[in-house]
């Protein structure tokens, strides 16, 4: 990382590059499922940012953006995501009253499976662009704080593409129809006290979400399963053509009631629209996130939150207690039908259902803030559940019962420490555990028609092992002197000290007599020590 | 300006794993499995029952479930009782013979007591087969020797799957192919001893002492030279994938055919059913397909809970299994060697009988072979 003035407190330059060196670290991956020393991994990312102060009241602002990561584990496979994100900002202040900020910005995420073997040789891609506009404004009046403005994204997703990635391949040349919507959003919110003890945050948003053409999109038989087969017509849309579009409200009120100096009581509720779906496949060596946005087939998520919390501070704030318990009801949600094909499918519409979804919890955290011993321990417990059922044959999943969602996790707890031994010398820690995801399991296998197929458990009613994990480092700093051209600290950490085989991600695998096992891809599943030296001059 | 570099040293004992995961599961043969279906076909009808297989089962064999009452009822009360003719193989007499419009479900009753009823399933009209043909396809497949051909005949059809909202339609298909093996050539090789010849009984020869070590003798007519072999759909095809216009599939691939020195040592017949499906049925069959496809894909789909349309009636037993109706049509033809447009090499010479070398190959002639 480089950051330094490049004109005295008028401009100035950050630089930070990062990368990894987990290429070596898979070579030594044990398995007896697939030679995974021929597999790589590749980490990097790298920020810029150059700041510029016209004067003290208006500074203009560049950031750049980039990732790349890459792993290939079984065969010839690579997969690849990147993105890029740019960003121009402009804050300036027109009064001691007002101020504001102006964005434009654009971003840019894609997922890439590069199949190199020679006759198949293939390259996978998804894209999501966007384009953002943002103008903020904050205004102070008395008690009042008002932030109000307008934000508009252009998204832009190619939804899937297959190219042949060699003369000799064989692979199909498949690209699917891109797709185009915007997202216009005005909101005013206002954080105000209506007494010494009172503090209220008020606010609204108005998003409008607008799906366009070119497109051409199929019309179905009402009432009968959405399938090719019960297409009626197809309604073609030219470039820049509405398809579809959505408005919302988007209330939020959130009530701070201070107890006493030591205490106090929040109280919230906020409605959220999300107008692009995310569909996760969990189960595959390669988890991937297809992005649907809403349009003529599905409508807007709509998410609605109260929650609950006390906060409590104990002897002079050496320690701190928070609890806060949360009811979220979800609208619109998308999920995939059993045996959905997901990739490259000009039809995903047949696919995919909308249901409800409901999630509640409690979040509490203890934390010690004075002390050669000091630390934070957080625990959630919560729980996530969807229900998607209709009348119409194959239209509902789990039988039109209530089913967990991928991201049920019921007990999450985080534990971090840092002890001082002496003034230079520190012992720290972390603690992580949650409960394994939820996951549908072959249970049995039966034989049908001269072929042996699985029997499947209802949707996500097992679960993956639970996740834990210890983390132990000691810090040992250089002298204290004030003066000093170089500063240095040691650095002697234990990752994953039990060495605990933590799945990354579980797949089923046909055994040769075509029954599917369950496997697991741990990628760090041992000890690993590391001793580091940090030089800062 | 600030600069922070950090180095690393270090001790590795790094390591990831694919590995097993073993689920606490309840055990697998308390499933029953069922299997059946009747079609406007006028023949007996059969149904298998047995009890699932265990994941970590090396062979699927199965556990058959003996000895229950199974009846066939048609909506408008006659009824038929099935006789278990192998272990957990029962068939009608054909006094139920399956129409189109009709609906029928089975009755399960096992030797412990417990009962299972199918979902009443009507034979809906299965519109028309109305043509299959064929194209050749040159491939190659990479080897760890080189490329090898690989070429293919693939197998269309034209189809119209009638009148009507719901016309869900499966094609089944089917390969036969003729092939010869040499079992009198069979030699017994051992470390032990200098090979020696070991004709196998079906080959109608014999060794008879002559002078240097006997010779073969033919005593009967070989009963295990000539097979016919069979090729079976490994995914079902179903009608969903293709778009169609007023009920009319076009070009729909059914199958490949391997061209090799085997397939076409005479020549191949190809035979392709169209069946109807009520919803149920279609969402059963492609539930297995996703299932198939994803088994070799690393982008598995999700999977999901195959039930099919039995259910118990008098327990709380899980139940998987289907009892369909469908009418059927069928079309075939022969693809004759001489439309393989190259030489193919003389079929190999195989010593073992062909109903053994050869999968799923029978001797007995198909009765559409001539």
């Amino acid at each position: 990382m480089v950051n330094g003035p490049i004109k005295k407190d008028k401009t100035s330059l950050a630089i930070s590059l990062r990368s990894s060196y987990s290429n070596w670290l898979v070579h030594s991956i044990r398995t007896n499922y697939a030679d995974l020393s021929k597999s790589s991994v590749l980490f990097y990312d790298g920020t810029i940012k150059a700041t510029h102060l016209f004067n003290s009241k208006t500074k203009l602002s560049i950031t750049g953006y980039s990732s790349h990561d890459s792993f290939r584990l079984i065969g010839d496979s690579t997969y690849q995501w990147n993105t890029m994100l740019g960003a121009v900002r402009l804050d300036h202040q027109f009064s001691p009253k007002l101020s504001s900020e102006f964005i434009v910005g654009q971003s840019s995420y894609n997922y890439k499976a590069i199949n190199s073997h020679n006759l198949t040789a293939s390259i996978l891609s998804y894209r999501i662009n966007t384009t953002t506009l943002k103008a903020g404004f904050n205004y102070q009046q008395g008690k009042h704080k008002i932030n109000f403005g307008w934000q508009l994204t252009y998204y832009w997703f190619n939804p899937g593409q297959l190219k042949p990635d060699s003369p000799e391949s064989n692979a199909n040349d498949i690209s699917l129809t891109k797709q185009s919507s915007i997202e216009n959003a005005y909101y005013v919110t206002d954080e105000f006290a209506l007494s010494d003890k009172l503090f209220i945050e008020t606010g609204i948003r108005l998003p409008t979400f607008i799906s366009f053409g070119k497109a051409n999109v199929n019309v179905y038989k009402d009432g009968l399963p959405r399938d090719i087969t019960h297409v009626t017509d197809t309604l073609h849309y030219r470039w820049g053509e509405p398809i579809k579009i959505y408005f919302a409200i988007e209330p939020r009120l959130s009530l701070l009631w201070l107890l006493h100096s030591k205490s106090s009581l929040k109280v919230g509720y906020n409605r959220i629209n999300q107008f692009l779906h995310l569909v996760t496949n969990t189960t595959a060596v390669t988890p991937i996130d297809i992005w649907q946005p809403s349009g003529y087939y599905f409508k807007p998520q709509t998410a609605d939150q109260i929650s609950i919390g006390y906060f409590k501070d104990f002897k002079e704030k050496k320690h701190g207690l928070s609890a806060e318990v949360f009811y979220k009801k979800i609208q619109n949600l998308i999920d995939f039908k059993d045996g959905a094909q997901l990739i490259l499918n000009n039809h995903i519409e047949t696919e995919l259902l909308q249901g409800k979804g409901f999630s509640y919890g409690m979040e509490t955290s203890f934390n010690k803030n004075i002390g050669r011993l000091t630390g934070t321990l957080n625990y959630t417990y919560s729980r996530s559940f969807r229900l998607i059922q209709s009348t119409t044959s194959g239209e509902s999943i789990n039988s039109g019962n209530k089913y967990p969602s991928n991201f049920d996790q019921p007990h999450i707890l985080n534990l971090s420490w840092k002890y001082d031994l002496s003034r230079r010398c520190f012992f720290t820690g972390n603690f992580t555990y949650h409960t394994g995801r939820p996951v549908t399991i072959p249970l049995s296998a039966f034989s049908f028609e001269n072929t042996t197929v699985a029997y499947f458990s209802s949707r996500n009613q097992y679960r993956i092992p639970d996740y834990h994990r210890l983390d132990l480092a000691l810090i040992v700093e250089g002298n204290n002197k004030r003066k000093k051209k170089m500063e240095g600290t040691w650095v002697f950490s234990v990752y994953n000290v039990y060495g605990r085989k933590n799945p990354y991600t579980v797949f089923f695998k046909s055994s040769g007599n075509g029954i599917p096992k369950p496997y697991q891809l741990s990628i760090i599943g041992t000890v690993l020590p590391s001793l580091s030296y940090n030089v800062k001059f | 300006m600030n600069f922070n570099a950090k180095w690393f040293i270090i001790f590795i004992l790094a390591g990831a794993c694919v590995e097993r995961i073993n689920f606490s599961i309840p055990p697998a043969q308390f499933q029953t499995v069922v299997e059946g279906m009747i079609s406007d076909n006028p023949e007996p009808y059969t149904i298998k029952v047995s009890k699932s297989l265990n994941l970590d089962s090396d062979l699927p064999t199965l556990m058959a479930v003996e000895h229950a009452a199974i009846k066939l009822f048609d909506d408008i009360g006659n009824v038929e009782s099935f006789e278990e003719i192998t272990p957990g193989e029962y068939r009608t007499n054909g006094i139920i013979q399956g129409q189109v419009g009709r609906s029928y479900h089975i009755r399960i009753e096992t030797n412990d007591g417990k009962i299972f009823e199918s979902e009443p399933e009507k034979i809906n009209p299965v519109g028309e087969l109305e043509e299959i043909r064929y194209e050749f396809e040159a491939r190659t497949i990479e080897k760890s020797y080189g490329k090898v051909a690989a070429n293919v005949f693939n197998i269309y059809i034209d189809a119209n799957a009638g009148d009507g909202d719901e016309n869900y339609v499966r094609w089944k298909y089917k390969g036969t192919y003729k092939v010869v093996t040499h079992p009198e050539l069979h030699m017994v090789v051992s470390t032990t001893y200098t090979p020696y010849a070991d004709p196998y009984p079906c080959s109608g020869y014999i060794i008879v002492p002559a002078l240097g070590g006997g010779r073969l003798e033919k005593i009967a007519e070989c009963t295990c030279c000539i097979c016919w072999a069979n090729h079976f759909e490994s995914i079902p095809h179903l009608s969903d994938q293709q778009l169609i216009s007023n009920s009319q599939f076009k070009n729909v691939k059914i199958a490949e055919v391997p061209i090799t020195s085997a397939t076409f040592y005479d020549k191949y017949l190809v035979e392709v059913e169209q069946m109807s499906l009520s919803r149920k049925v279609f969402e059963f069959f492609k539930l297995v397909r996703a299932q198939k496809e994803g088994a070799s894909s690393l982008f598995q789909p999700p999977s999901g809970e195959i039930r099919g349309n039995v259910h118990p009636v008098n327990s709380n037993e899980p139940v998987i299994g289907l009892f369909w109706a469908t009418a059927i049509k069928t079309k075939s033809l022969f693809i004759e060697r001489s439309k393989v447009p190259y030489n193919i090499i003389p079929i190999e010479v195989i010593s073992e009988p062909c109903n053994t070398f050869y999968p799923n190959a029978s001797t007995t002639k198909p009765i559409d072979w001539f």
